[in-house]
């Protein structure tokens, strides 16, 4: 059977998302409803250089939404993911699943 | 790096379980950053000294003057989060679910602090009602009030998913009935209150500032780049 086998639920993952790094994001995103840039640093452990490049990955594919705003006199970046976001993780969910529950023992 | 993925994809952290399990990570790693319990050990606080200034005070304004202590602790409290914890750990907002749970709490937890704080203040003026003594021999009061306090904080740790208001629920609980102990024995003045409840603010409040400064020494301020 060839790997890009449409049925192959392997070859309909996401990704945009299965990238570790932005699977990471995404995950955390998809609990809250909204995160500033400086916790999901700290929860994902990547660097600033990382974080902006995956978030802007993600953002290219309107996953989530980056907010600009000041508080106070300081810079704050907030992310959300938006419903296009929390709809394709939801199926990469189901994808990986099957993907894994499918593998023989 | 590459096994932390593997395990990330192997323990299925996307399952529905899993998902509510990094959520409650998430806030724990958010709120309990050891400053709420400064505010409990300060409330605590509250019924080991007002017993001893109402001698000089009576007992209305031994309790009335510690209040603007509390609402100036609060307010440091809200100051702290902002200005040392919030550039540090990071924000979030949580979703609906977990709002309405706090809002909940919130309610329940003021409900359950003014029964404990009259039954505090009844227990502590002495009034008699026949209806609490229980047939306990005079140890309704501090019963009443110990099942309150341990309620409260019951329900605060489910819902904070913060394990030690459960000790916390238990060694406050208790706190009223070893001070009533101690008063019968001839130990303790006031009913005990003092030592009791001011033992328990004490290991409430170390223990609050042992976690603010591990958090803050283990939250460096991120040196941020114009990236983000």
């Amino acid at each position: 059977m060839p790997l890009n086998d449409e049925t192959d639920p392997l070859s309909n993952i996401d990704p945009v998302i299965h990238a570790p790094a932005r699977l990471k994001l995404i995950t955390q995103l998809y609990v809250v409803e909204e995160a500033d840039a400086t916790f999901l640093g700290n929860a994902t452990g990547l660097t600033w250089g990382n974080l902006s490049t995956h978030l802007r990955k993600l953002e290219e594919h309107q996953y989530v939404k980056i907010d600009k705003e000041f508080r106070g006199r300081k810079p704050r970046t907030v992310i959300s993911l938006t419903d296009r976001g929390r709809t394709a993780f939801q199926k990469y969910r189901t994808t990986i699943q099957t993907a894994l529950n499918d593998l023989p023992d | 790096m590459e096994y932390k993925v593997l395990c990330y994809h192997e323990e299925l952290v996307m399952t529905d379980q899993d998902l509510k399990a990094l959520e409650q990570r998430t806030f724990r790693t958010v709120t309990d950053d050891g400053l709420w319990d400064v505010l409990i050990a300060c409330v605590f606080a509250n019924l080991a000294i007002a017993p001893l200034l109402s001698e000089n005070l009576g007992d209305f304004w031994s309790s009335a003057l510690l209040a603007p202590i509390w609402l100036a602790t609060y307010l440091v409290i809200r100051v702290v989060r902002h200005r040392i914890i919030a550039p540090r750990v990071g924000t979030v907002r949580f979703g609906a679910d977990r709002q309405q749970r706090l809002r909940r709490l919130g309610i329940v937890m003021v409900v359950v602090n003014a029964i404990a704080a009259g039954l505090g203040v009844v227990a502590f003026i002495g009034v008699q009602l026949d209806w609490l003594d229980l047939g306990n021999g005079g140890m309704g009061y501090p019963l009443l009030l110990g099942i309150t306090i341990l309620i409260g904080f019951s329900l605060a740790a489910s819902v904070t998913s913060i394990t030690r208001y459960y000790l916390y629920g238990l060694m406050l609980a208790g706190a009223p009935l070893v001070g009533e102990w101690l008063w019968r024995e001839g130990l303790a003045t006031h009913h005990g209150f003092p030592i009791v409840f001011g033992v328990a603010a004490a290991i409430i409040f170390i223990t609050g500032m042992v976690r603010f400064t591990g958090v803050v020494r283990s939250h460096p301020l991120p040196h941020r780049t114009a990236a983000v």
